[in-house]
């Protein structure tokens, strides 16, 4: 068979090892996502495009981490369709719910426009019969109900209320059934905890925490004032050491600006200092971008961030605390946008495709799908902006086309590239630094640097 | 190949088809070596956080 090298592999500059004879050099796959230690000869064969003196063990490791594949393939028109598919499968439905249109917190970055009021009972009843609508469909397999804000424990009620009825009839039906929550944390309860937890299936927790307490409390001000950083820490501390809770999976995410990227490395050492290193608890640094909102006074530059993150996750590795190197699934949705199956319902039961498009005043009212109320609509939404999304890549009109990571990114959001802002993911910039902490992890360090 | 490296992939090993085993097989000593090694320092960690950066797009 006539093979090649993928041209969706990166290979580390740097030989690692463990001093007592070990050397490797590390590939990670793009389009399957995995990461590969092999001998350095092999990376620098692969670096050569030269399979002739590869084992054939090795080849067939390679081929099925698809870093050989056949010669003829076209790879961009493989990934733009096997991604496609992706975004076709009904298999799988998602509703992102926002149970309320309000917030509590007046983040400085924050693109949304709050209004006060919850889903009232006429609107929560049409939600519940459009999502089961499309769970009782015989090419339902997969029921993720997610909830998003604005800050969706406003409408804990509605949450509550709702899960139930997801999961009876998901369960009825056989179905698997999974929900995160995106919360700002500050309404957070050891005894709701428990209830989202036990009752509503939630086994993700997004839970944003800007900084240590001081800056946390600055940058996501409470809107009737007082602070939360501690509500919030001790709450989660209740909570994660009930081994019934081990499933439960809650992700600090760090939104980084130039206002508090002077506190994160104080951050992480409270962090570890609290006990929060364990394998459920897991850390996310990302930089503030826009929301449809001008952020560009306080945004760190690309490769600013990308650089002081790397200080940040070794601070991490060091510290114990669990946090992702390298994404380890290929991303073939790279948002609701391009999912067929997905869609957003907001506090005021419009529907949309697009997380970014509810509570942004002018993009709500031009963007909006459909309502709740509306009797002709279909079981899934109509046609949103994104979902020929991946003609886009195919044409080129994003940087993605010619981008190694696309089939681990996916081209990252959509609508952000329609407004000419490239919003790729950090690996993108320092990736070799991260395969050097993947490294790091079993105990490896580096041998060398080669050059070119 | 090692008695060690032997020994560090047996449980690897038992769990796999006989196809893989015979791909297994067809490794070179010492990317066998390297594998049990690295198959070693990998049992001694806890699991990597699994996923995708930034599923559902967020800023709240």
């Amino acid at each position: 068979m006539d093979e090649k090298v993928s041209r969706y592999l990166v290979i580390s500059e740097q030989t690692f090892g463990d001093g007592d004879g070990l050397r490797t050099k590390v590939l990670y796959a793009t389009r399957t996502a995995e990461l590969m230690f092999v001998v350095p000869e092999v990376a620098d064969s692969l670096g050569r495009g030269d399979l002739s003196a590869i084992s054939p063990g090795m080849l067939a490791k390679l081929r099925q981490a698809q870093v050989v594949v056949p010669a003829a393939e076209d790879e961009l028109a493989a990934i733009v369709d096997r991604n496609r598919a992706a975004g076709r499968d009904i298999s799988r439905v998602q509703y992102i719910l926002m149970p309320t249109s309000y917030c509590n917190m007046g983040c400085v970055y924050c693109g949304q426009e709050h209004v006060q009021g919850r889903l009232g009972s006429d609107h929560r009843d049409r939600i519940r019969d459009r999502v089961l609508r499309a769970a009782r469909l015989p090419s339902t397999e997969h029921l993720q109900i997610d909830w998003f804000g604005a800050e969706p424990m406003m409408g804990y009620a509605a949450i509550k209320d709702l899960s139930a009825d997801f999961i009876r009839v998901a369960d009825e039906r056989g179905l698997g059934y999974s929900s995160e929550i995106v919360t700002n944390g500050s309404l957070l309860t050891p005894r709701n905890l428990e209830v989202l937890i036990q009752e509503c299936r939630i086994t993700k927790f997004d839970i944003t925490i800007d900084g240590p307490p001081e800056i946390h409390d600055q940058h996501r001000p409470l809107k009737a004032g007082g602070h939360s950083f501690w509500k919030i820490i001790k709450t989660i501390k209740k909570v994660i050491d009930d081994p019934a809770h081990a499933h439960v999976r809650f992700e600090f995410r760090t939104n980084v600006d130039i206002h508090n990227q002077d506190s994160i490395s104080r951050y992480i050492d409270l962090m570890a200092e609290l006990s929060f290193g364990r394998p459920n608890v897991t850390f996310l640094l990302m930089r503030v971008r826009p929301w449809s909102n001008d952020v560009s006074a306080i945004e760190m530059a690309k490769t600013d961030f990308a650089e002081q993150e790397l200080g940040w996750l070794r601070q991490m590795h060091d510290r114990g605390l669990t946090f992702m190197r390298m994404p380890n699934l290929a991303k073939k949705v790279t948002c609701p946008a391009v999912r067929t199956s997905s869609e957003l319902i907001s506090g005021k039961g419009d529907i949309f495709s697009c997380t970014d498009q509810p509570l942004v005043p002018g993009l709500e009212q031009e963007t909006v799908l459909g309502h709740v109320t509306d009797v002709e609509l279909e079981v899934f939404r109509p046609r949103g902006l994104y979902d020929n999304w991946n003609d886009d890549v195919e044409a080129g009109k994003s940087g993605c086309r010619e981008c190694v990571f696309l089939p681990t990114c996916g081209g990252m959001c959509p609508k952000l590239w329609r407004e000419g802002y490239a919003p790729c993911p950090s690996y993108k910039f320092n990736v070799q630094g991260r395969l050097g902490l993947a490294a790091e992890r079993l105990g490896l360090r580096q041998l060398t640097t080669t050059a070119g | 190949m090692s008695k060690n490296s032997l020994d560090a992939l047996r449980p690897a090993l038992d769990r796999m088809t006989e196809a893989q085993q015979a791909v297994f097989s067809s490794l070179s000593p010492e990317e066998i070596d390297l594998a049990a090694k690295i198959q070693t320092r990998l049992d001694a960690v806890s699991p990597e956080v699994e996923g995708q950066v930034n599923n559902t797009n967020n800023l709240c």
